[in-house]
């Protein structure tokens, strides 16, 4: 007994019949044991004879041709597993005792994931209010409802780009979209660093932190980035849990490669300007102790003495 | 007919004047222009000139003024530039680096005696409107003389310098500007464009070789007599805006320090000037700096005082809404003196929440860099912004380029206590 099987490009199952005939032919036209609905696949395509050791695949001289992976001419004996491309499909051939691919387990997190596109009529809105009001905050001027509209599109746009683009993945590769649950993925991936800025800011504001607070904010930029790039791959890709933690770090490293790289390119370059902690923040805000005026002329001194320091610095680097 | 009557007058005037005019031109450069040169900076490795200026013979043992602008590079990058001169009759020959004067941007410099008496520098000061010939070597085209008119001193600046009305033009820097009488009135060094243009006074020219023949040998190391006149000015310049009153002017609800004559000049701006109609806020700003900065190398000066004062309001933003805006307006401020890489090291900056007896919250912040070859002398620059009111504020900041620890700590306290709101 023999498997066929018929798939698109991107592996989606078309067709699948078992037969136990000797000579089996494949085409479009309707008198074929196998009929391929493929407009580049010719009427008479292909057949396969049984032999002692598999198949052996004949090209009935097709416009086409019968390529393998690889393999321009395809036409010759055939194992099981072995398939043929003709047009633009994909024969797949097995014998029945065919061992198939592994079971992959089921993984709570990509469960729980692909259930995430149930929650999109509320976390986009919600997420979309939050656009909003970051961006009422930081505008000085009237806002109309065309300006904040339109503010908001240029907000929610790159994550409705990037969901677009890992659906597509997803399409290809597991023959499944989950538009929704990539979108709620980087709505919030978006959002989070901005609603953790104004935690950080007032951590910031009030001890003084300047350098904790911009590390934290970078941090969160790189995990939220990181995070939503681990769930889209384990919804748009069928990769084992190993494979997956491995991609993400791989990634990871690399844009943390690029970043420290670009880092330490520009450290070198001399800093024109004073880079110094210029946060003010409302007064409810303001919850550390202020200090007497005298505490300014007190530590002036060790401002010059670092500032010479950076110069000997500067000066030794050359 | 009454109409002719009444231009008679100037046709008369005007006839003469402008051929006295001419007639002194002409003779006074045939008179002293072998004492005139064109003083050229040398690039050692490619033979060429660098930099160009004007210089003029002083003193009858070779001794010849110019611009320290003119020379600085030979002072900044040591080993690879040398002087040298070319007179008007196309003789040239060396030039050695005596003594500057970093402050007025002069410089005096040697060659082999001319024999040849020096031009004089009288202790005569023209009259507002007299006409003076300033003489250089423009884009290196050739001598000229350019008449033009006294117009006194600088009542804008501190640093003295003569208003000279009439065109200095590049090149000519360094060189003389005579009156009628072929004495020395000032030095070119600078341009505003449209016939403004500023000259250095006789009088800095004649200190610097009083100060010269005291010492009688050339100067060794000019780093170091940089950094000891840049010291001594900006003690003097801070000590004495620091002993006058300070005047004091209302900005929305708050006084501030006004314009500190004669050290800066101020200028005011508002949000009213805002093209855009719908913002929610207010502002009022007085942006005061002194007109001239002292010149070091390319791209490297100092001698800057700079104030600003802002008072902003927004009665129709929340209290949100206007923190995002004032923050965004306080962490941009930048020091208005520029410098290069090899001139300074990086800011360091410190910031507090300080409190006053009166329970007002301010934010401080405090930064310096450190200059390499002028130890002890720093930019400081230093901003102060209200946090405790919820839709208004009340921001100032000072630059100081060029000044010691002790002078940004007097100036500081004397800067915020002339802030009240």
């Amino acid at each position: 007994m023999t498997v066929l099987e018929l798939r698109n490009r991107g592996g989606q199952l078309l067709h699948r019949s078992m037969t136990d005939r000797e000579v089996i032919t494949v085409g479009r036209a309707f008198d074929n044991d196998v009929i391929v609905d493929d407009i580049y696949v010719s009427p008479h395509h292909l057949r396969l004879t049984r032999t002692e050791n598999g198949w052996h695949a004949e090209d009935l001289d097709s416009l086409n041709g019968i390529q393998r992976k690889h393999q321009q001419n395809g036409a010759g004996p055939v194992s099981s597993g072995d398939q043929l491309r003709i047009g633009h499909t994909v024969l797949h051939v097995y014998e029945r005792e065919h061992q198939p691919a592994g079971t992959l387990k089921l993984d709570r997190a990509e469960s729980i994931l692909s259930g995430l596109g149930r929650h999109a009529l509320w976390v986009v809105p919600l997420v979309v209010l939050f656009q909003a009001v970051h961006n009422y905050i930081n505008s000085w001027s009237e806002v109309t409802w065309l300006d904040g509209a339109s503010n908001v599109i240029d907000g929610v746009l790159p994550a409705v780009i990037i969901a677009a683009g890992w659906a597509l993945l997803g399409r290809l590769l597991r023959h499944r979209t989950h538009y929704f649950a990539h979108l709620c993925i980087w709505l919030v991936a978006d959002a989070i660093p901005a609603l953790g800025a104004y935690c950080t800011s007032l951590v910031g504001y009030n001890t003084g932190a300047g350098t904790l607070e911009s590390v934290a904010n970078q941090v969160l930029q790189f995990g939220s980035l990181a995070v939503a790039f681990w769930a889209s791959l384990l919804l748009a890709t069928a990769m084992r849990r190993r494979t997956q933690v491995l991609t993400v770090a791989g990634v990871g490293l690399a844009a943390g490669a690029v970043f420290l790289i670009d880092h330490f390119r520009f450290s070198d370059n001399f800093n024109y300007y004073p880079d110094y902690y210029g946060r003010v923040k409302q007064p409810v805000f303001l919850w550390r102790q202020p200090v007497p005026d005298e505490d300014v002329r007190r530590e002036m001194p060790e401002i010059f003495d670092e500032a010479d320091r950076l110069m000997r610095e500067s000066q030794e680097d050359d | 007919m009454p109409r002719f009557i009444k231009f008679l007058p100037f046709v008369l005037l005007l006839g003469p004047f402008s051929a006295l005019a001419d007639e002194s031109a002409k003779a006074l450069f045939s008179r002293y222009q072998d004492r005139i040169v064109q003083v050229r900076v040398i690039d050692k490795e490619a033979q060429t000139k660098s930099s160009l200026g004007t210089g003029f013979l002083v003193a009858s043992d070779g001794l010849i003024a110019t611009n320290y602008h003119v020379i600085s590079s030979l002072i900044h990058q040591p080993g690879e530039f040398r002087l040298e001169y070319e007179n008007t009759a196309g003789g040239k020959g060396e030039l050695e680096l005596l003594d500057i004067d970093v402050v007025s941007d002069l410089a005096l410099l040697r060659a082999e005696p001319f024999g040849l008496e020096p031009l004089l520098l009288p202790d005569r000061e023209p009259d507002q409107g007299e006409t003076i010939y300033s003489i250089g070597n423009p884009y290196d085209i050739g001598f000229t003389v350019v008449p033009g008119t006294y117009n006194g001193l600088r009542a804008d600046s501190y640093y003295q310098q003569i208003h000279f009305s009439g065109s200095v033009n590049a090149g000519m820097s360094g060189g003389p500007v005579l009156d009628t009488s072929g004495g020395v009135v000032g030095i070119n060094v600078a341009s505003a464009g449209n016939q403004v243009s500023f000259l250095v006074p006789v009088a800095a020219l004649r200190r610097l070789i009083e100060s010269w023949t005291a010492r009688g040998e050339p100067v060794t190391d000019f780093k170091d007599r940089i950094r000891e006149q840049l010291t001594a000015n900006q003690r003097n310049l801070i000590d004495r805006a620091l002993a006058g009153s300070w005047p004091v002017e209302v900005i929305g609800d708050a006084t501030a320090l006004g314009e500190l004559k004669p050290y800066v000049k101020c200028w005011g701006s508002s949000s009213d000037e805002e093209e855009d109609d719908h913002i929610l806020y207010k502002y009022i700003s007085n942006t005061c700096q002194t007109e001239h900065h002292i010149y070091l190398a390319p791209g490297f000066s100092t001698g800057v005082i700079s104030y600003q004062v802002f008072w902003m309001e927004a009665n129709e933003l929340s209290p949100t809404r206007f923190y995002s805006y004032y923050q965004s307006f306080f962490e941009n401020f930048v020091p208005d003196n520029s410098v290069r890489e090899d001139d300074a090291g990086e800011f360091h900056c410190d910031d507090w929440i300080v409190q006053d007896e009166m329970g007002q919250a301010d934010k401080v912040v405090l930064c310096a860099r450190a200059y390499v070859d002028y130890p002890g002398l720093y930019d400081a620059l230093y901003i102060r912004g209200s946090v405790d009111w919820k839709n208004r504020a009340f921001v100032s900041h000072f630059t100081l380029a060029g000044v010691d620890r002790d002078s940004i700590g007097a100036f500081m306290n004397r800067f915020a206590e002339s802030m009240q709101r």
